[in-house]
């Protein structure tokens, strides 16, 4: 059994927590998150017959007033990048948060999730920019926190990738 | 050179080449030929591998954690088709196991029923047993639990070994039934707990928090350079625990120095027996031991109890054998018989008999003595004692006797000595003889002085002769005389009467012989008449004096001379005493 720490960031608002609830094992309320800034959660899965615990580490969003709290990033593993796809300026603070993780933690394998698919017909993160992603190496999938669609291969793409 | 020489020189070459290999490396192409054949053919290398799986499976085991992980997928798979394809040897197989597994189930659990059952009943009937008894019943908590909380010092309920920069949990280990939320997350969220702390308050990263204390649970944190010892400790604990956690924490980064410094997130480096035993360390627990320190004020009570208990046995004892001696006081009275005693219900009861003539039974108490008069209940009936001092007591009583007259009493017999009138006497020997305890009486001591007087009274009295000159009706007797004779004829009446007799005195007139006799007659009864009326007159009763004439008939004197004639103009006294019975008559 394997058991790494990841940390999942994303600016306020983009629902993190309730696209990742459903899948995982929680025992603090979700008030910690406001208090502390984080809440800790659990996924188990299991890779090529091997069993993956994750910590999900699920970091307050950021805006303009609350800032992320770096010290929560160290040791993490892997980290899930959560955007909001009716709202572009969210995929920016993604890759903005990410840089920082990166300088603070080292590189780290991470996943894009693109939030929110089913209302896919009001995305407006323009193709092209989740194109030049996918080319510079990125995965990306889309979710959906109502139906659940695309979570559990979040969780599987990222435990694959930190276990190369 | 042509072009195609050079080929064919070529070919001759390699030709050449070749024959030359073949003369120089037969036996190596031999062999590669052979190991290729060992390669391609499925048989020969399945046979290959099935001569080094055992040893390659045994050193995968020992050096590398993950053939575990590769093989559980595989086994689980084949344990579910076989128990699909026949449960029951299945079930065979695990028959031998299963036993055994069970009871020792069974007996854990009993073990940790009767511990807590021995605690409870250590605590179930003393004062403060009752007391945690109602906050069980107030909180709404098992009694065991809250005899758990209040005995306990302190308990390290949970030991988590945490890696330190991701907060990954490594170890856990918890108290026996000590009930565990799931520790993985909790370790990450005291991690977090820790970076928060560390991150608001801007401190050093060498700076930790120490010690998350709520209620009467504290988190001890001991911080390592790549791990973390975290304690969740019930109670109170002491400052040297945080040694023990230090000590563990050295010997885990000591014993497992390259397993921290390269952890990518395998704890199954820390699940040896050495990490185990070390974070076992760490499980401590403390029990109040309270001294079974008696208070003095209970002290005091025995004492005074004890006290008490003496000084009423002391009392309890005394009067006991004041009521012995009181018993044995009772018997030795004449008049007393005890024929019951002991103690009752708030002192002691005695029964038995008393003559009336005895002492009071209360009067032989030592009324200074242990035993309260209060106490008794004193019941004694009435009867008579044959006792001599009894029977004399009796016969004084019913007897009257004179101040005169001794009563002694010698074998049955009651002895009259001293003076005493005969009609008492004979009175007394009369009643006498009624009396218990005396059967015959003896009256020859006794002397009547009444009747000796009496005697010598009416013998006094008869010679008594009152004269009269010649011819006269009028004495000669001078008024002195007159008196003492009225006074002895009183004392006459009252002795007779003592002895029972009636005196009747007759006065007898007389005269000489001169004249005729009926002048004489006449005469001697004018004097008898005349000397009554002077008796009379003296007080003397009228019931006593008769009289008679008796003329010269009865003379006093039968000489002839003067002095003759003179002694018979007299008046003479009679006595007859009679009994008063035949007086009465």
């Amino acid at each position: 059994m394997i058991r790494k720490k990841i940390c999942m960031l994303g600016a306020f608002a983009v629902g993190k927590t309730s696209l990742v609830e459903r899948f995982v094992k929680s025992l603090f309320n979700a008030r910690y998150q406001t208090s502390l800034g984080v809440k800790v959660d659990k996924k188990s899965l299991a890779i090529d017959g091997r069993l993956l615990e994750l910590i999900l580490w699920d970091l307050a969003g950021e805006d303009e007033f609350v800032s992320l709290r770096l010290p929560y990033l160290r040791g993490a593993a892997g980290l899930l990048l959560v955007v909001d796809g009716t709202r572009p300026e969210t995929l920016d603070t993604a890759l903005a948060l990410r840089d920082k993780a990166i300088s603070e933690i080292g590189e780290v394998p991470s996943i894009l999730l693109i939030n929110k698919a089913d209302l896919a017909e009001g995305w407006r993160i323009d193709p092209p920019d989740i194109d030049r992603l996918v080319a510079r190496g990125w995965t990306i999938l889309e979710t959906s926190a109502k139906t659940g669609r695309g979570v559990e291969e979040a969780f599987l793409a990222l435990g694959k990738e930190m276990l190369q | 050179m042509s072009a195609g020489k050079p080929a064919t020189e070529a070919d001759a070459g390699a030709d050449d080449l070749s024959v030359l290999r073949r003369l120089l490396l037969r036996p190596e192409q031999r062999r590669i030929a052979e190991l290729g054949e060992r390669l391609e053919n499925p048989r020969l290398r399945a046979r290959d591998v099935s001569r080094v799986l055992p040893e390659a499976l045994r050193l995968s085991a020992r050096d590398r954690a993950d053939l575990g992980d590769a093989l559980t997928p595989t086994v689980e798979t084949i344990i579910h088709a076989s128990v699909r394809r026949d449960s029951r040897r299945f079930a065979d197989a695990l028959f031998p196991v299963i036993g055994p597994a069970i009871r020792k189930a069974i007996t854990e659990a009993l073990r940790q029923m009767l511990q807590n059952l021995s605690e409870v009943l250590e605590h179930s009937l003393s004062r403060r047993g009752l007391a945690w008894r109602f906050e069980a019943w107030r909180s709404g908590r098992p009694f065991a639990e809250v005899v758990l909380l209040h005995s306990l010092e302190f308990r390290v309920e949970q030991v988590f070994l945490i890696h330190r920069e991701s907060g990954v949990l490594l170890q856990h280990l918890s108290a026996g039934n000590v009930a565990c939320e799931d520790a993985g997350l909790v370790s990450a969220m005291l991690t977090a707990i820790q970076d928060f702390v560390r991150d608001s308050f801007a401190m050093a990263d060498d700076q930790t928090l120490d010690s998350i204390q709520m209620g009467d649970l504290t988190v001890w944190v001991e911080q390592g350079p790549e791990a973390v010892i975290a304690g969740a400790i019930r109670g109170n604990a002491p400052p040297e625990l945080r040694g023990v956690f230090r000590e563990a924490l050295e010997s885990i980064h000591q014993q497992q120095a390259e397993a921290l410094r390269d952890f990518s997130g395998d704890p199954a480096a820390f699940e040896t027996d050495a990490v185990q035993h070390t974070l076992q360390q760490c499980l401590q627990a403390r029990y109040h031991e309270r001294p079974r320190r008696i208070s003095p004020l209970l002290v005091m009570l025995l004492l005074g109890l004890l006290a008490a208990g003496g000084y009423w046995a002391y009392t309890g004892l005394r009067e006991q054998r004041a009521f012995e001696s009181y018993l044995q006081a009772l018997n030795q009275a004449p008049g007393i018989i005890v024929t019951r005693a002991g103690a009752a219900a708030g002192g002691y009861r005695v029964q038995g008999l008393r003559d009336p003539l005895a002492a009071d039974p209360l009067s032989l108490l030592d009324g200074e003595g242990p035993l309260d008069p209060q106490r008794l209940d004193l019941h004694f009936a009435p009867y008579q004692a044959l006792a001599p001092s009894f029977v004399l007591t009796r016969a004084r009583r019913l007897l009257r006797p004179p101040e005169t007259v001794n009563l002694a009493l010698a074998d049955g017999v009651l002895r009259l000595s001293g003076q005493a009138p005969a009609r008492w006497t004979g009175e007394a020997r009369r009643l006498a003889l009624a009396l218990p305890g005396v059967e015959a009486v003896d009256s020859s001591g006794l002397r009547d002085p009444g009747r000796d007087e009496l005697r010598a009274l009416r013998a006094a009295l008869s010679e008594q002769v009152i004269r009269f000159h010649v011819d006269t009706t009028r004495g000669e007797a001078d008024a002195p005389t007159l008196q003492r004779l009225a006074r002895d004829l009183q004392r006459l009446q009252g002795l007779a009467r003592e002895q029972g007799q009636a005196a009747r005195v007759v006065l007898v007139g007389h005269s000489d012989a001169t004249g005729t006799p009926a002048r004489n007659l006449r005469l001697s009864r004018l004097r008898a008449e005349w000397l009554r009326e002077q008796l009379l007159g003296q007080g003397v009763d009228p019931a006593l004096l008769t009289l008679r004439a008796a003329g010269s008939s009865e003379p006093v004197s039968t000489g002839t001379g003067p002095a003759a004639q003179a002694k018979n103009r007299s008046v003479t006294l009679e006595i007859h005493l009679t009994s008063q019975q035949d007086a009465d008559r």
